[in-house]
């Protein structure tokens, strides 16, 4: 396979990303605003969880979830919401790992921000991709429009 | 190691107050948004929620699993305790990743 830098009319404007060291790496795109949310009480919301976990716990279990440690319930003290995402993984091992996609975004600030994204599988080596929605992606609360990242715990 | 775990790893060494990072963050068709006050867990890099510390049992988010026994909500001191803000477009990279923007690109022949 051969390589070549090329130029191509009718692309978005291109991001690329390359992991070199043939290490792992991640990179998360975020194309629009993200909201936050944190609580400040974070004491209470420790004691509440070492109170609570052995119930908490026990609920999961019934619920027949496949849950088998404490460890792996949660609590969210805070998150990031986005409305949409290109998250990619690089892969351990591989010399010349890299990623390119196209993104625009136009209306960033507005109410309705318009994404267009641009994949393609030979942009993609030593990797993997999971992106979020294109078109219109509206400033709403509800599914599917507005999508979670990051749950802090 | 699976590649969900690897991209939360790895964002989590260079970003370590940024929380958990999600692979999957839609929350799909079964789920909410994520909310300040979710119990849940994180499977395949996705978050799963089952309750909301902070709304009753009779809440209709609850409809789906339910909430634990003898469940009252948690009322923090103060009760107003959410702090928001935004974050810019941004991309978050891990150690190791070098960035270049722009028209030229690869690809293969």
């Amino acid at each position: 396979m051969a390589l070549t830098v090329s130029h191509r009319p009718n692309d978005l404007p291109q991001v690329s990303y390359v992991c070199t060291k043939r290490q792992r790496g991640a990179v998360s795109f975020l194309p629009a605003p993200v909201q936050r949310q944190d609580t400040i009480a974070r004491g209470d919301f420790g004691q509440w969880i070492i109170k609570h976990i052995g119930i908490w716990f026990a609920f999961a279990r019934r619920l027949g979830l496949g849950i088998e440690q404490m460890e792996d319930i949660i609590l969210v003290t805070g998150c990031h919401r986005t409305r949409s995402w290109a998250n990619v993984t690089f892969l351990e091992g591989h010399t010349d790992a890299q990623v390119s996609f196209g993104a625009e975004v136009t209306d960033a600030d507005g109410p309705g921000i318009d994404i267009k994204w641009q994949f393609t599988p030979e942009r993609v080596r030593g990797a993997l991709l999971n992106w979020g929605p294109d078109g219109k992606v509206c400033r709403c609360t509800r599914p599917p429009e507005q999508r979670q990242l990051q749950p802090r715990i | 190691m699976a590649h969900y775990d690897i991209f939360r790893e790895q964002l989590a060494i260079k970003y370590p107050a940024y929380g958990h990072a999600l692979w999957e963050p839609s929350p799909g068709r079964l789920y909410s948004p994520v909310e300040v006050g979710d119990v849940g867990y994180v499977r395949e890099g996705k978050f799963h929620r089952l309750f909301n510390a902070l709304l009753p049992a009779d809440h209709p988010s609850h409809r789906t699993f339910g909430v634990p026994e003898y469940h009252v909500p948690l009322v923090p001191n103060p009760s107003e305790h959410i702090d928001v803000g935004i974050l810019k477009p941004s991309h978050l990279c891990s150690h190791g990743i070098s960035v270049t923007t722009g028209e030229s690109d690869f690809h293969a022949k």
